[in-house]
């Protein structure tokens, strides 16, 4: 990965109170973004009213971000999982087979399959550590639930995470050396 | 373990609690290496994010700048909520709603009335069960009492005597029914005509010549009881003063029949 961090000084400026930092951080980042909330909450009308709820928290909280303890899309990514969360509480259920601790999702996402699939390098990837990456970054599971989810015990999840993010860091950095909004560019064309 | 790739992973995704994402951020502060790796974790992410972004659609963009440039943000209202607020108001199915709750309100009162009316029905037959129930009561008691009268004067060792009033008192009548066995006497004057309140009528046994009390006849009773006295020659009916006297007024019999 590139260090050119182009979001740096938008996001200097939204905390000075730039309303045009805000949309251009919009245009950096509400394809990511929307991408988890749309696979979290499972409904388009709902994740558009989630984006819209993420970056006005970011706008009114942007102060309380701290570029030294990371990424601005990591707290970015966090406050919107977590109003994804928030918007799906009670839809989410799960059913405890007795005796067997063993989880199954009962509500599958309504939204549509083609448009919510996984795309890059995530494909390359064997279907249980794709499975494992989807749970937890895609569909804002916790380990605690997501190993439940595919009937392993945990330190097993933990270890298809590992692997997973391991593949992933071989095939970026085959990638060609580029800030990432060029290899956004790259990867759409 | 702090330092872990696993817990790592949890820090940047938000799953860690309160108190370890602060010992971890501490030690990221005094850990470059450290911190070098989760910079990498986070851009891996970010590139996973990046990979799988979804163009949303252009109203959420115009949809914030409204909010943000009229300064509504913190009371903006919601999209989805908006949507959904058209659609309830528009498909017609608060109709429906009311229809139901309109029918189940007239179905509760509908059974809350015939609550009532049968509360009502049960609480008559109730008091007339009762009514019955002390009308029975007293009918039996009321046998009781004439089994006990019916057995006095037709029992075998009863004598049935007839005192028939004299040229004073014509037309009167009054029957003693005397058990000797059981020592008993009892007296029916039903037809013996009412005096004034300030006499009475008084029954007398002869024995030997001498007049002995045996009681009043104005009770109002239909079958008197009266004391028997042994050897009895005649029973005797004189009118007193009210309340009776310890001896006859011969001018005043009535009426008398022999034993």
């Amino acid at each position: 990965m590139s260090t050119e961090r182009k979001e740096i000084p938008l996001v200097a400026e939204l905390k000075n109170g730039d309303k045009s930092a805000l949309y251009g951080l919009y245009d950096m980042y509400s394809g990511s973004l929307y991408g988890v909330i749309l696979r979290v909450v499972g409904n388009e009308d709902e994740a558009k009213d989630v984006l819209q709820e993420t970056f006005i928290t970011i706008w009114k909280k942007i102060a309380s971000y701290d570029e030294t303890k990371g990424r601005f899309y990591t707290w970015a990514y966090r406050i919107a999982k977590n109003s994804s969360l928030n918007r799906i509480r009670n839809q989410r259920q799960f059913i405890q087979i007795e005796d067997s601790g063993v989880y199954k999702m009962t509500e599958e996402p309504k939204s549509n399959p083609e448009m919510t699939q996984l795309n890059g390098l995530l494909l390359e990837l064997e279907p249980h550590h794709q499975e494992a990456i989807r749970l937890v970054y895609f569909n804002g599971y916790t380990h605690a639930e997501a190993h439940k989810v595919m009937n392993v015990p945990l330190g097993t999840f933990k270890s298809y995470i590992r692997q997973a993010l391991k593949h992933l860091r071989a095939g970026y950095a085959t990638l060609p050396a580029m800030g990432w909004l060029n290899l956004f560019e790259w990867i759409y064309g | 373990m702090l330092t872990e790739e696993g817990t790592l992973t949890q820090y940047i995704l938000g799953e860690l609690d309160g108190e370890t994402t602060q010992a971890l951020e501490e030690l990221l502060q005094s850990d470059p290496k450290l911190k070098g790796k989760v910079l990498e974790l986070e851009d891996q992410f970010e590139q996973l994010g990046l990979e799988n972004a979804i163009t949303p659609p252009a109203s959420v963009k115009e949809k914030l700048i409204e909010v943000v440039e009229s300064g509504s943000s913190r009371e903006h209202p919601s999209i989805a909520a908006q949507s959904k607020k058209v659609s309830v108001w528009s498909s017609g199915s608060w109709r429906i709603a009311a229809g139901i709750a309109l029918l189940f309100g007239l179905a509760s009162l509908w059974l809350f009335t015939q609550w009532q009316n049968t509360r009502s029905d049960l609480e008559a037959l109730q008091n007339e069960s009762r009514q019955l129930s002390d009308r029975l009561n007293a009918l039996e008691q009321e046998i009781a009492v004439v089994n006990t009268k019916y057995t006095q004067v037709n029992h075998p060792d009863v004598v049935p005597l007839v005192l028939v009033g004299n040229d004073q008192l014509p037309g009167s009548k009054v029957v003693a029914y005397m058990n000797h066995t059981s020592r008993s006497v009892v007296v029916n004057t039903a037809a013996l005509p009412d005096l004034k309140n300030t006499q009475s009528y008084q029954m007398w046994a002869d024995v030997d010549g001498v007049m002995i009390d045996m009681g009043l006849l104005d009770s109002g009773e239909d079958l008197i009881p009266l004391k028997y006295i042994d050897r009895a020659e005649s029973l005797n009916i004189t009118v007193e003063p009210y309340g009776g006297s310890e001896h006859p007024t011969v001018s005043n019999l009535i009426s008398y029949v022999k034993l």
